[in-house]
């Protein structure tokens, strides 16, 4: 049996110092919130945005239609909005992508959310105006894509 | 120039104030990309503006459009501050690769 001295126990301490630290330096930086200044791309996020568009001008295309007869699509897909903007809200620095959200979202402003107010409140809407918005809307959505696509691969 | 033209003159000067009373960080950079994004909507606005006068938009949704605008240039100013913490990030990332590398090189030669 080999006796193990202080000298030889140094020398393992500093050989495994000298693979460990890296690794762990590697690993912890890497883990770091705080590090970054936006949240990383998120596929789950960036897929979901972009059903939610699909579904929202599908509706608000219908919105020349009596509101009444499509009551439980808009709560459907307000459902599915929230349950995105709690995703997004647990994200770490995603607060721009939040603010996105909160915008199109927003009942009383006037992006999906207001347009959706509207047609519950006015019964429907003009055909002009409906083409004219989803338009608008459209882009909107395009907006939370564009900043979803341009941040970094983590 | 036309009536309508002449009556959304000068509001590109309102955006500036507008964005840079909204925004602490970056300030100067998002009014100077709000004010290119207002001219490429510019176009939509007034065209909005004529079948509002031809009464083909009624009053309501035609300030109703304009609003979307308005929340459209704030997602696009909100997309482009986080396009450029997105290149900050990059910057960062290749700090930290540098560092990680060197204690690599030192620790490991």
């Amino acid at each position: 049996m080999t006796m193990c001295t202080s000298n030889d126990r140094a020398k393992n301490f500093s050989a495994m110092t000298k693979v460990l630290l890296p690794i762990l330096l590697v690993i912890g930086l890497a883990g770091c919130c705080w590090l970054q200044a936006i949240a990383h791309y998120d596929e789950v996020a960036y897929t979901t945005a972009g059903e939610i568009k699909a579904q929202s001008l599908a509706l608000v295309e219908r919105a020349t239609e009596p509101y009444s007869e499509h009551a439980a699509e808009v709560t459907s897909l307000k459902a599915d909005i929230d349950e995105t903007l709690s995703y997004e809200r647990q994200r770490c620095k995603n607060k721009l992508t939040v603010q996105q959200w909160e915008i199109i979202a927003n009942p009383n402003g006037h992006s999906l959310g207001g347009l959706l107010q509207r047609w519950e409140k006015e019964g429907s809407l003009d055909s002009t105006f409906i083409s004219l918005a989803a338009t608008e809307i459209s882009k909107h959505f395009d907006e939370v894509l564009s900043l979803e696509t341009a941040k970094t691969r983590g | 120039m036309s009536d309508i033209t002449q009556r959304l003159t000068g509001i590109e000067d309102e955006i500036e104030r507008e964005v840079k009373a909204a925004f602490t960080e970056f300030a100067g950079e998002i009014a100077s990309d709000a004010k290119s994004f207002y001219r490429q909507v510019k176009a939509d606005i007034e065209n909005w503006s004529r079948a509002l006068l031809n009464g083909h938009l009624k009053r309501d949704d035609f300030g109703w459009l304009l609003l979307a605008k308005k929340d459209g240039i704030r997602l696009h100013a909100l997309t482009n501050a986080g396009k450029t913490l997105a290149q900050l990030d990059k910057i960062k990332a290749k700090v930290v690769d540098i560092i990680i590398k060197l204690i690599f090189s030192r620790l490991l030669p």
